[in-house]
């Protein structure tokens, strides 16, 4: 069996086989069962708020702490997309004085997320306000944040929070922190009085900035700056008008030998799209707010208003009867590429672009009935999401 | 020469104790599903043995005789009903011994081929016999243990049931999950959303450790605040619902998992 050479070949293959069999035995593929989920159930997020205390025998700070709480409920509440547990289900009820929460306990509630923090009176008068989000079943932290302000301004800084935990746990950016302007009506029937009115999104704080002497419609707010524009009857001519919210200064916006209205903010706050009566014709025309220059932008004898920024400025929808009927069509910011996009039975009218840019929401008036619906920006996946004797005009 | 001695002196060592202590170590895992399982020796009817090409299963592993004689063993075709009688003939090879021998082995489960150069040789001599030990009753019965008339369509039939069983446990398992999970239904672009999630299961069904989201550069990069948020809310899902009830006998099958949670698949996209 022994060669010549010295190398016995029957060993030299025993000896590589061997090796091969130190090979194999660690080589083997960890079998991963796969499962597909999809489906789930679209319900609130269980979240368990807890009072944001003070320094032990702080009155004072223990009532800010829990109004902010309070505060915080009630807008993650509001969304839609979460539920607050019930606070006499808690069976930690500080969780905020140790280190760290007592997971188990939160659990056993079927809180998924747990918010926690504290609220101290500072030596110069105004307050400290921090907050921690945790992740109940990891067990982590998810976001903290700490906040210094003058006492008055507890509502908002629960706003903040609320947005603070909103994005965390959705990814969406919350709209807690936000105002609304709006047009507030009373007075008797036959003497109306309208005044352009603002107020936090949750309905508190309200104050009046007209006083209601001329005829005020259509109120919106600068993304970017305390500002708002509207249209005004002052002196007899309606007008767009720009209001600041900070000093209360008001101004005409351009200088149009027509009736202006249907003003809306583009997106970066720099220009207001609005609509100018003529002699019977309506075209829609764009104002740039840092330049005042004003430029036309549709030309059409037909009647188009109610224009509408998309979210990267570079289109708008709007309301036109160049069709025949009252129908919703898109064109370029600068002028032209007029297209069509609503192709329905009924009116179409006060198109809005939602800030994300993927849908468009507009009034649709069908047999003698309102709707509210969304479409794409083409104009397809058109639904309607009310029907009533009197919805119109989403913003 | 010494030296050369030595070492391959030293090499059959090694070959020795891996025969004895490594195979049946690697035994034991779990293999996948394209591995033939132990037959069950039944009667089944003609409808039940799919029409799918027959698999021929790779060579048994051969032992080296001397470690592997065993003592009198009861031929367990004894207890295979009678009317089974077209079975016996034709599972008894010319060598009783020889098959007594192999019945012992199919006790544990799925073996990989063998890369020993002795089994090597010996299955490239003699494969169809060796399809044939692998036939007789088995120790162990499957969960859904159907009855084999032919005997070389039990390893179709073996492959069928394991898939069988595999999908079953996925149903078992999605049903559990599903309950728990709450979806992302305000995401935008909730319809692209896919979350990947690793679960390491106990043999009771509880986690072994935390659950693993399957890229998860992604969780801190800007702008994927929306998946970041979808993938804590699949992995909340799955430590709400543990621990899932599954059958321990096949844990093997469902100790490691993967999960693929899809929003879109619900939320129409």
């Amino acid at each position: 069996m022994h060669a010549p050479s010295g190398r016995c070949p029957v060993a030299t293959v025993f000896r590589l086989l061997a090796l091969l069999a130190f090979v194999v035995p660690g080589s083997q593929a960890l079998a991963v069962l796969k499962v597909d989920i999809t489906r789930g159930n679209v319900d609130p997020l269980p979240i368990a708020i807890t009072p944001l205390i003070g320094d032990k025998g702080d009155v004072i700070a223990d009532r800010m702490g829990r109004d902010i709480a309070g505060v915080v409920i009630a807008d993650l509440e509001r969304s839609g997309l979460f539920k607050a547990l019930d606070p006499a289900s808690f069976i930690d009820k500080a969780p905020a004085g140790r280190i760290r929460p007592r997971f188990a306990d939160w659990r056993v509630i079927n809180a998924q997320a747990l918010v926690s923090g504290r609220a101290d009176r500072m030596g110069d008068g105004r307050v400290r306000i921090e907050f921690r989000l945790w992740d109940v079943f990891a067990e982590q932290q998810m976001t903290g944040l700490a906040y210094t302000a003058r006492p008055d301004a507890w509502r908002r800084i629960a706003h903040i929070i609320a947005d603070a935990v909103y994005k965390r746990l959705t990814g969406e950016d919350g709209y807690f922190d936000s105002r609304v302007v709006f047009v507030a009506e009373s007075g008797p029937r036959r003497m109306r009085i309208k005044r352009l009115a603002i107020m936090d999104q949750d309905g508190e704080s309200m104050r009046y900035l007209t006083n209601g002497e001329h005829l005020v419609l259509t109120p919106r707010f600068s993304p970017t700056a305390q500002e708002v524009t509207y249209l005004s009857y002052f002196g007899g001519q309606p007008r767009v008008y720009l209001y600041n919210i900070d000093s209360g200064k008001q101004e005409v916006l351009g200088d149009f030998p027509g009736m202006t209205f249907a003003p809306r903010f583009s997106f970066d706050g720099n220009k207001v799209v609005m609509s100018m009566a003529r002699d019977g014709n309506s075209d829609l025309y764009s104002l740039d707010l840092r330049t005042r220059v004003s430029t036309r932008l549709t030309t059409h004898p037909a009647i188009d208003t109610s224009p509408s920024y998309a979210p990267d400025g570079e289109h708008l929808v709007f309301n036109s009867d160049r069709g025949g009927s009252q129908q919703l069509y898109t064109m370029r910011a600068g002028g032209g590429g007029v297209r069509r996009i609503s192709f329905g039975r009924g009116r179409y009218a006060t198109p809005v672009w939602s800030p994300r840019g993927d849908l468009i929401a507009f009034t649709k008036i069908y047999r003698g009935r309102f709707h509210i619906g969304i479409m794409h920006p083409d104009g397809s996946g058109e639904r309607l999401l009310t029907e009533s004797f009197l919805d119109e005009g989403p913003t | 020469m010494r030296a050369g001695v030595f070492i391959s002196a030293l090499l059959h060592v090694a070959l020795i104790t891996l025969a004895v202590a490594g195979l049946p170590f690697s035994a034991d895992d779990s293999g996948n599903d394209n591995d033939i399982v132990i037959i069950p020796v039944d009667v089944v009817r003609a409808e039940d043995v799919s029409a799918a090409p027959k698999i021929k299963p790779p060579p048994a592993p051969r032992k080296k005789r001397p470690q592997r004689r065993v003592a009198e063993v009861p031929d367990a075709l004894d207890n295979v009903p009678t009317f089974d009688k077209a079975v016996r003939p034709r599972a008894r090879p010319k060598a009783p011994q020889r098959r007594r021998t192999a019945r012992l082995a199919p006790r544990v489960k799925p073996r990989p081929p063998s890369r020993f150069s002795a089994g090597k040789i010996a299955a490239l001599l003699d494969k169809r016999e060796r399809e044939k030990k692998k036939n007789p009753p088995p120790a162990e019965t499957d969960r859904n243990a159907k009855k084999v008339v032919d005997l070389d369509a039990g390893a179709v039939v073996a492959t069928v049931n394991r898939r069988r069983l595999t999908a079953s446990l996925r149903d078992a398992m999605r049903a559990q999950i599903e309950r728990c999970w709450i979806v992302p239904a305000g995401a935008r672009d909730a319809g692209a959303l896919t979350i990947r999630i690793r679960i390491f299961l106990n043999r009771d069904g509880s986690l072994a450790r935390p659950p693993e989201i399957i890229d998860r550069s992604r969780m801190n990069k800007a702008g994927q605040e929306f998946w970041r948020a979808a993938a804590e809310g699949a992995r909340r899902a799955v430590q709400k619902c543990a621990p899932l009830d599954l059958p321990r006998e096949h844990f093997d099958i469902w100790r490691v998992t993967e999960l693929t949670f899809e929003p879109g698949k619900m939320l129409g996209g």
